[in-house]
């Protein structure tokens, strides 16, 4: 095969820019960048202020859309980690996604946890408080991070994909006490606005729309930075894999030297 | 107390932008310093660790 001097010129985005999985990102990108602006726009300048909570009512629009990312991510990391433990359906394309998934979680659940004090300190007088929502929140934020510091430990990557695997189905066991935590014991953080069993939505309007949209824009944000993510794994296997054949040569040649 | 909502907003807006610039940068460089493929190449997105 012949590849041009302009073709090996030409770094590898370019090239598979023109894919459709490469479009569909930069569309998910697009798109998402586009709800976060509107959902701000609505969220700040538009709604109006809540008869209960007053102006406080904003932050509704960011936290819970952050908070369910969180969650999300973690399910994909646990589903992902299950799928790769599963040997008919054993893949790297499990372990990328499940790391590309937790790092992406980490983020969220951190901005969960800084979200939710400041609606806090707002609303109780106090950053923090050892509620039973917000220590499992924490707590899954450290196992979360405790996965990532797992996945750096080194080790051959087999082994590494398999107790990072475990790791992360071990720690998801958190996300369900988190988001019921409120239910089962009583807690000064409220019980879920939209999301919780009795099935009662407690916004209405213009209110339920711009929160809609929250959900929407930071899921869309979420897959595009996990796509991204995903992809700077496999690169930097295949770049781990080069350096390891380049060294492997360049040892055959001083042995063919000497 | 529009302190608190507009320090709220800030923070996530500008980590998510901050970690999504870095993550770009990250999948460029990347991309850049590697060979790129043989045209009729497929990625690597089967396989399992040995």
């Amino acid at each position: 095969m012949i590849i041009t001097r302009r073709q090996a010129r030409r770094p590898l985005t370019s090239s598979s820019s023109r894919r459709p999985g490469s479009l569909v990102r930069t569309a998910t990108g697009v798109v998402g960048l586009a709800s976060v602006a509107a959902t701000v726009w609505l969220g700040l300048w538009v709604t109006p202020p809540s008869t209960n909570l007053g102006q406080l009512v904003r932050l509704l629009y960011i936290h819970p859309p952050v908070a369910w990312v969180a969650y999300l991510a973690f399910g994909v990391t646990a589903a992902a980690s299950l799928l790769y433990l599963w040997r008919r359906t054993r893949s790297v394309v499990w372990d990328r996604l499940a790391a590309a998934s937790g790092e992406v979680g980490v983020l969220f659940c951190g901005l969960t946890l800084v979200s939710g004090s400041i609606w806090g300190k707002a609303t109780w007088g106090v950053w923090w408080t050892w509620d039973a929502r917000l220590t499992s929140t924490a707590l899954l934020f450290v196992l979360y991070l405790g996965y990532l510091a797992l996945r750096r430990v080194p080790s051959d990557p087999g082994t590494r994909a398999k107790r990072s695997a475990v790791a992360a189905i071990l720690a998801f066991a958190d996300v369900p006490i988190s988001y019921l935590s409120v239910y089962w014991w009583k807690t000064l953080h409220q019980t879920g606005t939209v999301l919780n069993p009795q099935r009662q939505v407690h916004v209405h309007g213009l209110m339920a729309w711009t929160l809609l949209l929250g959900f929407c824009a930071f899921t869309l944000v979420y897959a595009w930075l996990v796509a991204h993510r995903y992809a700077v794994e496999a690169l930097a296997e295949r770049q781990q894999g080069e350096g390891l054949a380049r060294a492997l040569a360049e040892r055959r040649a001083e042995g063919r030297a000497a | 107390m529009s302190g608190l909502i507009d320090a709220g907003y800030s923070v996530v807006l500008v980590s998510v932008a901050a970690y999504s610039a870095a993550v770009v940068y990250r999948h460029r460089s990347l991309a850049r310093s590697l060979p790129p493929p043989t045209p009729d190449a497929e990625p690597e997105e089967e396989g399992e660790w040995q």
